[in-house]
């Protein structure tokens, strides 16, 4: 009995300190894009959308992390990223048509979402 | 009448309803005492805030109703080949001369039939409720918020699973996602009883609150993502970044998380109704008294919860010598350049809904009551639920010279748009009042419309017996005596009415 909880805090710990259980990271720990289990755990204002940090306000891309983009969802700035197919996104995300709307050369993007 | 429906461009085969569950398991109970669902635009769902106002003797401001509440309080059946999709567009017209200075239009519905049946079950809900317990909330209004949340809890079962947030100066999680099981169902009534007022009113945090209980787990196949909004208040709509409610909203709409806003008391905020007309997802009630709470949440729950299709776009192409006139009951959010009228959302209702759309003749020529008339060619595009893409097609309507009904002083091609036509020239009547009260029109000139509109409402309630028409009759009448009585009982256009 003694020996199985060890088992199981230690499995609890390896994954914690990998980073494989989004369940287990600490509040503000977790980046744009990141995978997360609740909003506590993304930094700033982002929110925890389908296990993947986001909603993160931009102005141009620079704005963003990593391989995300500033794109525009519903005539909002927000770091995104870009997809072909769902298999590019992460989390429950999926490879979405986002409205634009207000950018009328451009009214729908492909966004992880 | 409809002549064609062409088919699909951008194809994507919807194989009835078994998106919305109907074959899985863990689903709620079938709403099918009440027969097989109908097909209606989202947004604002009812216009019973605007019928409070008159009844309590006011004069409804132009912001205090739409058209689409006010249709969708009505079944405006069309009728068409057996459907055996999830949507089928349908289109009728009637000829119209309608209240006000506009003469001889041909009046077109769009409608929808749909493969749904009455076996339906809609899908399990993962579902998180905002409470606004401000101060403003006392006098009966958290009163009604607790009785259709009580009448909601006992209604959902294990397949679904539910979050309650309460928000006054700040937001409190109450009960975070909860299987609606039986003891689930305990705890929440409990947690319901429990509920005060106190405080001030921060609705984007009661907001962001209750979509961090949804959105982690969200996109799950086959679950239906919501927020409930239960408030008296108004938030500031106009602003649109992420961190307000409107961004919010358009944010996670996006995600197909929809949000369904209900309103008690009558000091609330009506922009608020006319911003949630738009969004994707979004729909709107007005909890005027216990006879709406049991509707909205006991005999219609299943249908306010159960989109099927988002992002409906309308290119009207008309017919040589005509134009498009006015589109009435469409609430779109932020439409494409070349888009004549649409929908965000289309939601399953217990009546049969539409769109009404004019077309006039583009020399000013009032169009001639014989038929049978060439009108347009709708060009359709809408992003069925569950579905794989955009789904496109064409929808030639004609007008017939009265069909269905010739021997009336309203004409019409089908049913649906005959109680249309009639329904319009209320909303015309009712803008009558707002427009007396902003000094548009005087007195007389209103009271003529809306004698007018009364006299072809109850025209067309004594033609098919119809009950909901007849009660509109009324409320013309009272309309009518309120604006008699004089501007002191127009309502103001912002809230706070008394």
């Amino acid at each position: 009995m003694v020996s199985l909880r060890v088992l199981v805090l230690a499995s609890l710990l390896s994954a914690s300190v990998l980073g494989c259980d989004p369940a287990l990271a600490p509040n503000n720990s977790v980046g744009m894009g990141g995978e997360c289990a609740d909003s506590d755990q993304c930094k700033d204002d982002g929110t925890c959308l389908k296990g993947v940090c986001s909603g993160y306000a931009c102005e141009r891309d620079a704005d963003c992390d990593g391989d995300l983009v500033c794109g525009l969802v519903a005539g909002m700035g927000v770091c995104v990223t870009e997809c072909d197919h769902s298999d590019d996104c992460l989390g429950e995300q999926t490879c979405t048509i986002v409205d634009q709307t207000t950018d009328e050369d451009s009214p729908t993007a492909d966004y992880c979402f | 009448m409809v002549r064609s429906f062409m088919g699909r461009v951008g194809t994507t085969m919807i194989a009835g309803l078994g998106l919305l569950a109907a074959a899985q398991t863990g689903c709620s109970d079938v709403a099918a005492s009440m027969g097989a669902p109908g097909v209606t635009p989202g947004g604002t769902q009812d216009m019973r805030y605007a019928r409070t106002i008159i009844e309590s003797g006011g004069i409804p401001a132009a912001e205090h109703f739409t058209a689409e509440g006010l249709f969708s309080e009505h079944d405006l059946p069309l009728s068409g080949d057996e459907c055996d999709e999830l949507l089928c567009p349908r289109a009728a017209a009637s000829w119209v001369d309608p209240v006000g200075p506009l003469e001889g239009q041909a009046l077109v519905q769009l409608g929808f039939g749909t493969n749904i049946g009455e076996d339906f079950q809609r899908r399990p809900l993962r579902l998180a409720v905002a409470v606004d317990i401000s101060g403003s909330m006392t006098g009966g209004k958290l009163d009604s918020v607790k009785d259709a949340l009580q009448v909601m809890v006992d209604q959902l079962d294990e397949g679904d699973e539910l979050a309650l947030v309460v928000f006054d100066d700040a937001a409190d999680l109450i009960r975070g996602m909860t299987v609606m099981d039986q003891a689930g169902r305990d705890k929440l009534s409990d947690d319901i009883a429990g509920l005060e007022t106190d405080g001030g009113t921060s609705i984007e945090d009661g907001l962001r609150l209750a979509y961090d209980q949804v959105a982690p787990i969200a996109g799950e196949y086959g679950i239906e993502d919501r927020v409930f909004l239960m408030t008296d208040a108004q938030p500031n709509v106009g602003a649109t970044d992420l961190g307000s409610f409107m961004g919010m909203a358009r944010f996670y709409a996006e995600a197909d998380i929809g949000l369904s806003v209900f309103g008690v008391g009558l000091d609330l905020g009506s922009e608020l109704a006319q911003e949630m007309s738009t969004v994707r997802g979004g729909n709107y009630f007005y909890l005027a008294d216990d006879e709406a709470i049991a509707t909205v949440f006991d005999d219609e729950f299943d249908y306010m919860v159960t989109p099927v299709a988002y992002d409906l776009e309308v290119v009207v192409q008309s017919a040589p010598g005509l134009e498009f006139g006015s589109a009435f009951g469409a609430p779109l959010d932020q439409p494409g350049p070349q888009v004549d009228f649409g929908a965000s959302t289309l939601f399953l209702s217990a009546r049969n809904g539409g769109i009404g759309m004019t077309l006039v003749g583009d020399d000013g020529v009032p169009l001639d009551a014989e038929g049978p008339l060439d009108l347009a060619t709708f060009h359709l595009a809408y992003e069925p639920v569950d579905g794989d893409g955009v789904v496109e097609s064409e929808l030639e309507v004609s007008w017939q010279g009265g069909a269905e009904i010739a021997e009336q002083a309203t004409l019409a091609d089908d049913l649906g748009v005959y109680k249309m036509a009639v329904l319009v020239d209320e909303y015309m009547a009712l803008l009558a009042g707002a427009e007396f009260c902003t000094g548009v029109i005087n007195g007389p000139e209103a009271l003529d419309r809306i004698a007018e509109a009364r006299d072809r409402l109850d025209g067309v309630a004594v033609h098919l017996g119809d009950g909901p028409l007849e009660e509109e009759v009324t409320l013309m009448d009272q309309l009518a005596a309120n604006v008699s009585d004089g501007a002191a009982n127009c309502a103001p256009a912002d809230n706070y009415y008394y």
